[in-house]
């Protein structure tokens, strides 16, 4: 059965913190989700978004380059397999995009968990940090992932023409002018890990060589 | 010959004479290579009273390198071999192409002319054993011959003596079994590692990695599962995935990157001989036996997925094999430790046991703390009430008289949370309690982290003595 995980993180400048009831608040504000706030830095949401987990974690327990602390929403993969796949991911990628227009953030991104794992390991197969201090600093990001919402910042360097036409299953503009691109939507029907691992390969590579062939 | 004529005068012969009565020169020069005088005159006389002018008059194409005693090898290679070899090539060839019996020098000759000219380099310059194991009859020695000569075509980093060192070395294996293995893993992966890794594997290693075995007898796994995880086992090596700036130096106390590759057999092969261990080859392939699911190892699939597949595969399998030797029951107990193991639960059981007894406020209590509402509701979609109920895959379990006494996951990741946990511990207690065990007092979990600290983080996260984390086995040789 699929063990992995989809993770999305959330970069907000400067966040030190570890306290997630801030965001729980841009959540009531906007009547976004239901939720429990556990242990005061995790929020386990509810309703459509159920099996989802939203932590904040600092820079020991995550493996990108960059100083701040980061927010991620954790959610199995498995729990898009079901007959109710379709729903649950729509879903969540809803509450993503209104999540973003609520706070504002730097950058959001999501991966899946293998393809997090291979980053910085030794030898064949390593993926570089999607993100880092130095490229945010630039608004640009260091490499792309499945799922990623530019901000306008970021829409404007590298123009939303650019953005939109990427081989994407979605490439969409938001109200306020980000852009949200996912690369395959469709991981609802695979049994096993290294099959939607790979599936999920496969749907990167164009975008990856997009990103690699850009002349910036 | 060029004038017509051969005169042979046993006086005349002597190492420093040059024949030049005698054409080709190079005839001379063959025949004198390496014979003393009287021999060579001998070599001589001999060689003209059995050969025809035709076959003396080919012999101007050769090397002066090849010697006498190789000299009717020599004629018979340049008669039945129709394509151009260089005087260097057929230097190289003949003294392996006399060694060979008949039907050798026929695989040979094929296989020369079918050969492109780096393919003859190297047939030519390896060593004769080499040559007789890539001429031997058979489609296994075929399949090998292929690898070998494909690895000697594509760009790699290997030199030619590095393949020929490969290939002796195999040859060199007395245990004929272990030799066809070290012949299988380069059959199926030289370019991608097989070299590498035998060239690198000191004797321990290579006898640990060609000599594990998996019983797969009553399965519909393949017979031949030890020798598919060996060339997995080569290709993560050549992919760097033993790297010990990864996992490798978490889990195994070895100095060096092919050494991990001999704890992973060691492990295999600990496994496999005890008779309380069932589902060794489900781990390594990770394939139900209906084929509806799959965790997170595949150390057998790793053959045939690409280097972008990451070392996820291998690392998974390779702390589950370590855990599991080191939680199996000794050969003699009664318990038995099952692994990859799937339970024919239906969790929508639990419905019913709910109503009278708050299963799921039970579960949700260990495993998130409270019994509210919406925790109850967490637990009812890890178990998937709503859509059938799911399935549920446990990494290994002890089980004594079909009772589960202890359930083991094993976490080999980067970075682990409570949150990669709670979707299997509600399974498990699910489980717990449809089976019997309705207030949950036996159950036991065990989960085996790639580091310390993030075993002591699980720890502090899940409260109560059900659940221990632990940093990953030692295991005493």
């Amino acid at each position: 059965m699929i063990e992995s995980s989809l993770e999305i993180n959330f970069i907000c400048e400067n966040l030190v913190s570890t306290d997630i009831t801030e965001y729980a608040e841009a959540i009531d504000e906007n009547d976004l989700a239901s939720y429990k706030i556990r242990d005061g830095n995790r929020l386990a949401l509810s309703g459509r978004l159920i099996g989802s987990v939203m932590t904040i974690k600092e820079p020991s327990n995550h493996l990108y380059d960059i100083s701040d602390n980061i927010i991620t929403i954790s959610i199995k993969y498995e729990r898009f397999t079901r007959p109710d796949g379709r729903d649950r991911l729509s879903s969540l990628l809803s509450f993503v995009a209104d999540f973003n227009e609520s706070v504002g953030f730097n950058y959001v991104f999501g991966s899946h968990e293998l393809r997090i794992e291979r980053i910085g390991i030794p030898g064949d197969g390593a993926l570089p940090s999607p993100i880092s201090d130095e490229g945010l600093d630039r608004n640009q990001i260091d490499h792309p992932t499945s799922v990623m919402l530019f901000p306008p910042v970021m829409v404007e360097q590298y123009g939303k023409e650019w953005l939109l036409d990427l081989p994407a299953d979605r490439a969409e503009e938001l109200k306020h002018g980000s852009v949200f691109v996912v690369a395959t939507e469709d991981i609802t029907d695979f049994e096993q890990d290294t099959e939607l691992h790979q599936h999920i390969n496969d749907a990167m590579k164009p975008i990856e060589e997009a990103f690699a062939n850009r002349d910036d | 010959m060029a004038d017509g004529s051969v005169t042979l005068d046993a006086a005349r012969w002597s190492p420093s004479s040059h024949f030049i009565s005698i054409r080709p020169s190079t005839l001379l020069d063959l025949l004198l290579a390496d014979a003393d005088a009287e021999q060579a005159a001998d070599n001589v006389e001999e060689f003209v009273r059995n050969n025809d002018q035709a076959e003396i008059e080919s012999l101007s194409e050769f090397s002066t390198a090849v010697s006498s005693e190789n000299l009717q090898a020599a004629l018979e290679l340049n008669d039945n071999v129709d394509v151009e070899l260089t005087e260097q090539q057929r230097a190289g060839l003949v003294p392996t192409y006399a060694t060979l019996d008949d039907q050798q020098r026929e695989r040979l000759e094929t296989l020369l002319e079918q050969s492109t000219a780096d393919e003859i380099d190297f047939l030519a310059e390896a060593d004769t054993e080499t040559v007789q194991v890539l001429v031997s009859d058979g489609d296994r020695a075929a399949a090998y011959r292929e690898a070998v000569l494909q690895a000697v075509d594509t760009e790699s980093t290997l030199s030619v003596d590095e393949i020929d060192d490969a290939v002796r070395k195999i040859q060199n294996i007395d245990d004929a079994t272990k030799r066809a293995r070290g012949q299988y893993i380069i059959t199926e992966a030289g370019g991608e590692g097989g070299f590498k890794f035998i060239a690198d594997a000191d004797a321990t290693t290579l006898e640990k990695v060609l000599s594990f075995d998996v019983d797969t007898s009553g399965t519909e796994l393949p017979n031949n599962l030890g020798d598919q995880v060996s060339v997995s086992l080569a290709k993560e090596y050549s992919r760097g995935h033993f790297s010990f700036n990864s996992w490798a130096d978490n889990v195994y106390d070895v100095g060096s990157e092919t050494a991990v590759a001999r704890e992973i057999a060691e492990d295999i092969e600990a496994l496999n001989n005890n008779e309380a261990v069932e589902g060794l080859g489900r781990l390594l392939t990770k394939e139900a036996g209906d084929g509806s699911s799959g965790g997170g190892s595949y150390l057998a699939e790793v053959r045939s997925l690409s280097p972008s597949a990451s070392d996820a595969p291998l690392k998974g399998a390779a702390l589950e094999l370590r855990v599991a030797r080191a939680e199996a029951p000794s050969p003699d107990s009664d318990d038995v430790l099952r692994l990859d193991y799937e339970p024919d639960t239906d969790f929508t059981d639990i419905r019913e046991l709910n109503d009278t007894d708050d299963a799921l406020g039970k579960i949700a209590e260990k495993v998130y703390g409270t019994r509210d509402e919406i925790d109850k509701q967490t637990v009812a979609d890890d178990l998937g009430l709503q859509s059938g109920g799911t399935d549920a895959e446990f990494d290994a379990v002890r089980d004594s008289d079909g009772d589960l006494k202890l359930y083991v996951e094993s976490k080999n990741r980067a970075t682990v949370t409570k949150a990669d946990l709670n979707d299997q511990m509600s399974r498990y207690l699910a489980h717990q309690i449809i089976n019997g065990d309705t207030d949950l007092s036996d159950a036991k979990v065990t989960v085996y982290t790639r580091t310390q600290e993030q075993a002591e983080e699980l720890n502090d996260a899940f409260s109560g003595d059900w659940f221990t984390a632990r940093a990953p086995p030692d295991i005493d040789e």
